[in-house]
C-alpha cells in the first residue's frame, strides 16, 4: 500500500504494509529512531508520537491508519542548537537517566502544552499516567514539564 | 522487533463496503482504535485473515443528540466522548469510565464500539452502558437491528454479532435520565489497567427517594452484570445507611467471582459490596 503523511511537516510517501505499526514504519523503514519501543503492547508509552496533533502509542496504530494524516516526532521538535523548552527543561532540571522514555515523555507532554499552556504539575502526572520510566522516579520530569509549560507561557 | 503475519487490509469508507468485506472474506475482523485487536495479534490469540479498518467511515464518527436519544457512532473515539459537553451532562457514568479507559494515549485511539465488541467481562464503558440501558445498533448483509445492550454479551470475547456484522452506534434511548450516573473501579495502577472489580449506578429521585435504580457489576461474572434484585429493593426507598447495606449484600449474592492473579474470589465479592455503597452515592449526589 502506498501512503502519505505529513512527518514533521514534510511530505513523505512510501510503499509499505498496511498493518505494520506505525512505529516499526518510522524506525525500520524511514529509519527515525528516536520514537523508541519497549512493550509493543502499548502500556508504555516510549513510542509516543502525535497522530493529528494527538498523542497515541505508535506501536499500536498500523501505519494505514496514519494515511494523508499528520504525524509528529521527536526528529521534529527541535535540534542542538536550537532546542523546545521542554528539551530545555529536560536537560536543564536533569530529568533524564538512560533516557529511553524520554522521547516519549516529551512527545504527550507537547501535546499537552499545546493544549494547556497553564498546565499543573496535577494535569502533567494525569496525561504522563500513560508513560513508564524505570530510571527516574517521574518526579524531575513532572518539574521538567511545569518548567517548560510556565517557558511557553512567557514566550506566548 | 516483532513483525505481524501477514493479512489482507481493507480499509473502507462506507458501512455497506464493510459488510462486503466481511461477506466476501472468511476469517475477517473489524479493526477501529486496533487497541485490543493489534494486542491480540501480536501475541498470537488473534489470527484474522484480513482487517477490516471501519475506523474512518465518516457515518459511523460523531455524537448526535436528537428527539432525546443520545447516538454515539461506533467510530467515535473515547477522548471525544469524555469531552462531549452533552454526555458529560447526560451520561456522566460514561465519562467515568472513559476517563479510566487507559492512558491519553490509549483514548485517543480506542472507541467505545472496540471496548463493547472485544467483550471483556471487566470492560470499562459496560457497566455505565447496561445502568444507561443502552442499546447497540448493528449492520449486517439485512440491514439493521438493535440489541439491548444486557442481551449483547453472551461470554468472555463473545457477542450476539454475527461475523458479517458491524456495530454501528451505542444508542442511549430517550427517556432515560441519565443525569445521576456514576462509575467506579478498584484498581492497581490508574492507567494502563484492568478493573479488579467495578460498577455503575443510576438513580432517579423523587423527594430524595429512589424512583429507578440501576446498578451493574463488573469482573465478577463471565459477562457485565446487572442487580435486578438490588434494582427493585432500591425502589422508594432512600439512600440510608441500612438500605446500602441491603443492597451491598444483594450486590455480592450476585457475584460468581474467580480467582486469578489479580485477585481472589473472596477479595472480589468483597469489593463488589464496597464499590455499590460507593457508586450509589456518587451517582445520587450529582444532579
Ligand atoms: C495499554 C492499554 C490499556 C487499556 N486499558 C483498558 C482499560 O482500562 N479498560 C478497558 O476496558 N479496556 C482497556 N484496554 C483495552 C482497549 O483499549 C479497549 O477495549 C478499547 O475500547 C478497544 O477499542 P478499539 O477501538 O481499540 O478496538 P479494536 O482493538 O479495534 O477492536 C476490538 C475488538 O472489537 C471488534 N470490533 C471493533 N469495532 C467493531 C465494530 N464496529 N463492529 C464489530 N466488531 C468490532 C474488533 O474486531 C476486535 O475484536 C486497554 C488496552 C491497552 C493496550
Ligand atoms: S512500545 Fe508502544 S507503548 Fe510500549
Ligand atoms: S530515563 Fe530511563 S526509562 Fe526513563
Amino acid at each position: 500500500m502506498r501512503i502519505r503523511i505529513d512527518l514533521n511537516g514534510r511530505e513523505v510517501e512510501a510503499d509499505t504494509v498496511p498493518h505494520r505499526s506505525l512505529a516499526s514504519f518510522l524506525r525500520n523503514e524511514l529509519g527515525l529512531t528516536g520514537t523508541k519501543l519497549s512493550c509493543e503492547v502499548g502500556e508504555c508509552g516510549s513510542c509516543t508520537v502525535l497522530l493529528d496533533g494527538r498523542p497515541v502509542t505508535s506501536c499500536l496504530v498500523p501505519v494505514a491508519q496514519a494515511d494523508g494524516r499528520s504525524v509528529q516526532t521527536i526528529e521534529g521538535l527541535g535540534i542542538n542548537t536550537q532546542m523546545h523548552p521542554l528539551q530545555e527543561a529536560f536537560v536543564g532540571q536533569n530529568a533524564v537517566q538512560c533516557g529511553f522514555c524520554i522521547p516519549g515523555m516529551i512527545m504527550a507532554a507537547k501535546a499537552l502544552l499545546d493544549r494547556k499552556p497553564d498546565a499543573s504539575s496535577e494535569d502533567v502526572r494525569l496525561i504522563l499516567s500513560g508513560n513508564l520510566c524505570r530510571c527516574t522516579g517521574y518526579q524531575k520530569i513532572v518539574e521538567a514539564v511545569v518548567i517548560a509549560a510556565r517557558e511557553v507561557q512567557r514566550n506566548g | 522487533m516483532t513483525e505481524l503475519n501477514t493479512v489482507e487490509y481493507i480499509a473502507v469508507k462506507s458501512v455497506a463496503e464493510a459488510v462486503t468485506a466481511l461477506q466476501s472474506h472468511k476469517g475477517a475482523r473489524v479493526i477501529m482504535g486496533g487497541t485490543d485487536l493489534m494486542v491480540g495479534m501480536r501475541d498470537g490469540r488473534i489470527r484474522p485473515s484480513c482487517l477490516v479498518d471501519v475506523s474512518r467511515v465518516r457515518e459511523l464518527i460523531g455524537i448526535a443528540n436528537h428527539h432525546g436519544s443520545l447516538r454515539i457512532g461506533a467510530a467515535t473515539k473515547i477522548t471525544d466522548i469524555i469531552e462531549h459537553p452533552v454526555v458529560r451532562q447526560a451520561c456522566p457514568a460514561l465519562v467515568d469510565a472513559g476517563k479510566l479507559l487507559g492512558g491519553w494515549q490509549i483514548q485517543n485511539m480506542a472507541t467505545l464500539a472496540g471496548n463493547v465488541c472485544n467483550a471483556s467481562p471487566a470492560a470499562e464503558t459496560a457497566g455505565p452502558l447496561l445502568v444507561l440501558d443502552a442499546e447497540v445498533e448493528a449492520c449486517g448483509p439485512s440491514g439493521l437491528r438493535s440489541i439491548p445492550v444486557h442481551q449483547f454479551w453472551l461470554g468472555p470475547g463473545k457477542t450476539a454479532l454475527e461475523p458479517t456484522e458491524i456495530l454501528t452506534a451505542i444508542i442511549i434511548p430517550p427517556g432515560v435520565d441519565g443525569r445521576r450516573s456514576a462509575y467506579q473501579r478498584v484498581h492497581i495502577r490508574h492507567s494502563v489497567d484492568i478493573a479488579l472489580v467495578c460498577s455503575a449506578a443510576r438513580v432517579v429521585l423523587a423527594d430524595g427517594n429512589v424512583q429507578e435504580a440501576r446498578i451493574a457489576l463488573g469482573a465478577v461474572a463471565p459477562t457485565p452484570i446487572r442487580v435486578r434484585e438490588a434494582e427493585s429493593y432500591l425502589q422508594g426507598r432512600a439512600l440510608s445507611e441500612e438500605v446500602l447495606d441491603k443492597v451491598a449484600e444483594l450486590a455480592q449474592a450476585a457475584t460468581q467471582p474467580i480467582t486469578d492473579v489479580r485477585a481472589s474470589a473472596e477479595y472480589r465479592r468483597a469489593m463488589a459490596g464496597v464499590l455499590v455503597r460507593r457508586v450509589l452515592q456518587s451517582a445520587a449526589r450529582r444532579a
